[in-house]
């Protein structure tokens, strides 16, 4: 039988396209559980569980956003620790020098950090592949650079600043940031399912898959990229902020650490699954919870922490490229817990098992 | 300082960026492949150089004996173990295993040598200087530093224009499928090719460690000078990574001189610029990969 004619009988048959899974539904009330458990932890009385909280939400959010754009366009950046640092002073600039609410300061931080990286986009775009993950972590520098070189009251220089927490009780405070951590957690992943499951998140899909093949069918490749480039950029800038509502104290030299930022974000991502939504999610609570139970134990220092993680990254790039997530995908073709794949479910034909 | 010799020293400078963009040149020239932790591989040998001048007490030169035949080993068998690998990927994965490569180099060097920064003592040669006019003098280092890049600079294009393995580089690079067919082993090449820049950095940072102290952490600045000055002076031209070098290194002196944290920014600035107003740089030909 030629080509043509499958073609011409697969219609014939009643077909239908199937996203969720059983597994799906799962995956909506274990979600629906964390998120009530991490709502309720955000209301009581447990401070340093709420602070705990508060951290593992902004690498949540950090993680799925840097693969949002490496697992989804192909675009690794190596500079996020940019937008990390102008919400975090986006935060304080607003907060202090305008007067504003520090939980409402938190959303015109997203936005400066989001408007900012169209022009830095117009640069960075510039550069592809490893160059262009250099050429990100140059553009981070350079913002870095700035601030610290900018002595006014506002920015404090290399000294920084600190947001101006006066009106506000301390353990009112570290409740109600965690639950914005919980609340921007939840907005960052609903938005990655939202693109993903959208017109924007097919032409992504097709881009990743074959550039050469999805611009020949119309796809907008550089405007769908750069689309992604700015949503990562202001959600990174809302984990930012959250990070320094916790943080309090902003310095130009850890803020826009790519030690800090970028790196374990890279590590969660690979170990947990790029080029998937419950990668990065497994991936950042992972690392988050081993590093706290290493550094409370003085297992290991942190150097050789950070020398283990950098051995994974290398481990997963070269034996396991769909990190924990996608060995287990590939073992399990229906599992998913967030339904953003198609699969063309025919009758009569036999399942393929394989997810599309 | 003056202005004439904020500009001089810069150009000498740039000569130890365009050092270090060599090997970073060939690499993805040969491979199209950018190993994210060419710098701290030039930290790495700086700090072996201090152990060496530790243990003998020797001018910290003499560890180039040492350091240029074990780098260029060491690209070997890191290309065979963990680069070969990597060849013909998806970048992304390039990306994420060099820079885990990077991590790793970074806390080994920080568990070994601690977060102090160290220098490469050069005795007199690293202060005397000849006095051309009151404003302007050139250092004997500087200058024997510039003339070894371009030293360099000459035997690496020499290599590639007159030698059989250099032109297995460049029908490598062209088109690494035909190559293989024409009878080109490309592993071979591949390996050569990160011996060659791993021994080059290996220089360069020994360089760079008696001209100013270092420590664990600086690798990254170093790999993103050396990525500047390939991208200033345009991919796949040599000499063009000697210009860029010299482009950066005179940004770099010239903003110092206006106000000392500029340094880098007015650095990275003209990278910018030439980003934007020329992408392929001043000497490129091709597209940015």
């Amino acid at each position: 039988m030629t080509a043509l004619d499958a073609t011409a009988v697969v219609p014939a048959r009643p077909a239908r396209v199937q996203r969720a899974t059983r597994s799906s539904w799962v995956g909506l009330v274990v979600a629906v559980a964390v998120v009530g458990w991490a709502v309720m932890t955000a209301l009581g009385d447990d401070r340093a569980w709420q602070l705990k909280l508060t951290d593992l939400c902004v690498y949540v959010v950090l993680a799925s956003m840097w693969n949002l754009l490496a697992g989804y366009t192909g675009l690794v950046s190596i500079g996020q620790q940019a937008f990390v640092g102008l919400g975090a002073y986006g935060l304080i600039v607003f907060a202090n020098e305008f007067n504003r609410d520090i939980y409402v300061a938190v959303i015109p931080a997203g936005v400066v950090a989001a408007v900012i990286a169209i022009p830095l986009g117009f640069l960075a775009f510039r550069l592809r592949g490893a160059y262009f993950a250099i050429g990100t972590w140059v553009i981070a520098e350079v913002v870095r650079l700035v601030l610290k070189n900018n002595t006014s009251d506002a920015i404090g220089g290399g000294r920084g600043t600190s947001l101006d927490v006066s009106g506000y009780e301390p353990a009112d405070r570290i409740s109600t940031t965690s639950l914005v951590a919980v609340l921007v957690a939840v907005a960052a992943i609903a938005a990655v399912y939202l693109v993903l499951r959208s017109r924007l998140g097919l032409a992504l899909q097709a881009v990743r898959d074959n550039e050469s093949g999805a611009r020949g069918l119309g796809t907008d490749v550089y405007r769908t990229r750069f689309t992604i480039w700015v949503i990562a950029a202001g959600f990174t800038g809302l984990a930012g902020a959250v990070f320094y509502l916790k943080q309090l104290n902003v310095q130009p030299d850890a803020a826009f650490s790519v030690g800090t930022w970028t790196a374990p974000i890279i590590v969660m991502v690979v170990f947990g699954g790029l080029g998937t939504i419950e990668g990065p999610i497994i991936g950042a609570v992972t690392y988050y919870l081993l590093r706290d139970w290493v550094q409370d134990n003085e297992w290991l220092s942190e150097p050789s922490f950070l020398i283990v993680t950098g051995a994974v990254a290398i481990a997963c790039a070269l034996f396991l490229k769909g990190g924990i997530w996608g060995s287990l995908t590939q073992r399990f073709p229906r599992l998913q817990l967030f339904p953003v794949r198609r699969r063309l479910v025919v009758e009569g034909v036999a399942d393929d098992r394989r997810g599309t | 300082m003056s202005w004439v010799n904020a500009i001089v020293q810069g150009i000498l400078l740039g000569g130890l960026y365009a050092m270090y963009a060599s090997g970073l040149s060939v690499a993805f020239g040969v491979m199209r492949l950018v190993n994210l932790a060419h710098g701290d591989l030039a930290i790495t040998s700086a700090f072996l150089a201090s152990t060496f001048v530790a243990a003998t007490s020797a001018n910290p030169f003499l560890s180039l004996a040492v350091l240029l035949p074990a780098g260029f080993l060491f690209g070997i068998a890191l290309q065979k173990t963990m680069f070969d690998r990597l060849v013909g990927l998806d970048p992304s994965y390039q990306i994420v295993a060099t820079f885990g490569l990077s991590i790793v180099i970074q806390n080994v060097l920080l568990e070994r040598y601690t977060a102090d920064r160290r220098a490469l003592d050069i005795g007199s040669f690293g202060t005397s200087s000849i006095r051309i006019s009151d404003d302007v003098s050139i250092g004997w280092f500087p200058l024997t530093r510039f003339l070894v890049a371009i030293l360099v600079l000459a035997l690496l294009s020499l290599f590639l224009a007159r030698t059989r393995s250099g032109r297995a580089f460049r029908a490598t690079s062209d088109d690494p499928t035909t190559a293989r067919l024409m009878g080109i082993n490309n592993r071979t090449v591949y390996a050569l090719a990160m011996g060659i820049a791993v021994a080059t950095v290996a220089l360069a940072g020994v360089f760079n460690g008696a001209q100013t102290n270092f420590a664990a952490a600086d690798g990254p600045l170093l790999l993103i000078y050396a990525f500047e000055a390939v991208i200033i002076g345009g991919l796949g031209s040599l000499w063009g990574t000697l210009v860029g070098g010299m482009v950066l290194g005179v940004a770099q002196t010239v903003g110092a001189q206006i106000e000392p944290g500029w340094t880098q920014l007015i650095g990275h600035l003209v990278f910018l610029t030439v980003l934007a107003v020329r992408p392929t740089g001043l000497f490129g030909k091709q597209a940015l990969a």
